[in-house]
């Protein structure tokens, strides 16, 4: 524990170091800004059958952060360490292959969640000038960061994953945002395309759907054990990834 | 210290290492020398726990290196070939964090780094970034980075491959001195490096040890004594005859050079130094003499004999 908590404050320290944290931060505001603005422009316009919230974490905007933006970060996580050399220090320092994979994992869903902190000011913006209190509940805010924060997990972990299996930072990305891609839009193919009885099927792994629950407050047991289990399985491939090195042969 | 017991390194199509064994002692500085290739790098990769060995077995520091890898990395300090650094990351930060992972107490943190600074000579750049640092400062970071946290094994991988003479000389003289305390095993293939800071040289080649001893013995068991080279004025066809004939003399190469001088190559039976006698037979006919040395051996010739010889 000890390690993960050491190489975590390295993590984040390269992250703040390295351009590419400031030019995806940057992204991320502009993106969610543009966002929130076209939420006030509707609001402004009357009644919606959609609360804000809906708008915010089911629009465009915040799918495009969910998919693109996970894998940006997490590419330099393993694949710069083999292609500098600097694993080959750190695996022979007293270091378990889990705390190394840990470490990289929380780091990267960390500054994922900084990302996102600033949309906060937007809940604060929305529920101090409006004259409606119940424009925003606290139920669906919480819900739906929960919600960003359950699927961080699962790209991230993802993303982790790509990252473990190249040395190219390039490929890294490409394979996590694909890999990010099919899991998307197959969820939100079948779910639109199911019939009567399979429907709850595919809704159980559409990200789309379970946004829609987030955004509404409704947290189902299964939506967390889904993407519990799924971050649990990239990482558990991510460390067999990063053994490999280590099986004789 | 090291206790290598028929160690194998297969990779995907060719076998890197054959059986290795070997063992270092307590307090030794041991050379690893062989040419590229060879599985220096391979082996001490193998015994700093980077990547296991297909088979056969190594003990360092008392522990096995399958089965106790953490404890065996506690207690070694390994400096990879090209030393790998995070270049954003402060000279100062980098070996804090390396103590922090290395198992130093927060307590002593502080003074261990400031002492390994010192002692490597990093201690006027320890506010500098990495990535702006020379390749030889960088060295240094490398080599203060594996003896952080004091360890018993020091395992050095071409420690001074791309640092410039002075460099070289001060990193040179770092091990030496790291050897009065420490147990050194170092990788090199530039040979007067071994010469001048081991105590023990283990030639590989293609992954197997050809030789183990002193350099010292090495070159006397390997080469027996040198050739003498002589320049005289003389007709070259009556040198040949005479200096070949000299006692303890196995032959003589004679060429012709200008002016009415030659160049002779004495071979000695086994270790004789023919100078005197050549000195002689040169005065004894008249024949001036404008040179006269005994060809010292190098390391750098038995190296060659020991690692060609099979082909």
């Amino acid at each position: 524990m000890r390690n993960v908590a050491i190489l975590f404050k390295r993590e984040m320290l390269a992250f703040f170091c390295s351009p590419i944290a400031y030019i995806v931060g940057v992204c991320v505001l502009g993106l969610t800004g543009i966002s929130f603005n076209m939420i006030v422009v509707i609001l402004a316009e009357g009644p919606s059958d959609y609360t804000p919230l809906m708008w915010f974490f089911n629009g465009m905007f915040t799918w495009i952060i969910l998919l693109v933006v996970p894998p940006v970060l997490t590419m330099r996580l393993f694949a710069d360490e083999k292609r500098t050399g600097t694993i080959e220090a750190l695996m022979t320092a007293p270091v378990r292959d889990t705390e190394y994979v840990a470490a990289k994992f929380l780091s990267g869903l960390f500054f994922f969640c900084i990302l996102w902190l600033p949309t906060l000011a937007y809940v604060w913006v929305l529920r101090h000038f409006s004259q409606d209190r119940t424009t925003l509940d606290f139920g669906p805010v919480a819900g739906g960061y929960l919600g960003l924060f359950l699927m961080g997990m699962l790209l991230v972990a993802i993303g982790c994953m790509a990252s473990a299996s190249t040395r190219n930072q390039i490929i890294a990305a490409v394979l996590a945002f694909a890999i990010s891609c099919a899991l998307f839009f197959a969820g939100i193919y079948f779910y639109l395309n199911a019939a009567g009885g399979n429907r709850e099927f595919y809704e159980s792994f559409s990200m789309l759907a379970h946004m829609q629950d987030f955004s509404r407050g409704v947290v189902e047991w299964k939506r967390l054990v889904f993407y519990l289990t799924g971050a649990g399985f990239f990482l558990f491939v991510t460390h067999r990834i990063v053994q490999a090195r280590r099986w004789k042969t | 210290m090291i206790q290598v017991d028929n160690l194998v390194k297969r990779y995907a199509g060719f076998t890197a290492v054959h059986g290795l064994t070997f063992s270092v002692q307590k307090g030794e500085i041991v050379g690893f020398l062989g040419p590229n290739g060879a599985g220096k790098s391979t082996t001490m990769r193998i015994l700093s726990c980077f990547m296991p060995a297909s088979s056969g077995t190594a003990v360092v520091a008392g522990f096995d290196i399958h089965q106790q890898s953490l404890e065996v990395r506690r207690r070694i300090g390994y400096m990879p070939e090209n030393v790998p650094l995070y270049p954003e990351m402060r000279v100062e930060e980098y070996l804090n964090f390396r103590a922090a992972l290395k198992g130093v107490p927060r307590a002593k943190r502080k003074a261990r780094v400031g002492e390994v600074s010192e002692r490597c000579g990093i201690a006027d750049v320890s506010r500098k970034i990495i990535g702006q640092l020379s390749k030889g400062y960088r060295q240094r970071v490398g080599l203060a980075d594996t003896l952080v946290h004091d360890p018993e094994l020091i395992i050095l991988d071409e420690p001074t491959i791309g640092l410039d003479p002075n460099q070289i000389r001060q990193v040179r003289a770092m091990i030496k001195d790291l050897g009065r305390t420490h147990t050194v095993l170092l990788s090199t293939h530039i040979l007067p490096e071994v010469e001048m800071t081991c105590s023990r040289v283990l030639i590989i080649n293609r992954g197997r040890i050809v030789a183990s001893d002193t350099p010292e013995n090495l070159k006397r068991l390997r080469m027996g004594g040198g050739e003498t080279l002589v320049e005289l004025r003389a007709d070259a066809a009556q040198a040949k005859t005479v200096l070949a004939g000299l006692p303890g003399a196995r032959g003589a190469d004679v060429e012709s050079l200008n002016g009415g001088w030659c160049r002779a190559t004495l071979h000695p039976q086994r270790e004789e130094d023919l100078r005197e006698a050549a000195a002689e037979a040169a005065r004894g006919r008249g024949w001036s003499l404008r040179e006269l040395t005994r060809r010292r051996q190098t390391l750098e010739d038995v190296f060659v004999q020991i690692t060609t010889e099979d082909d």
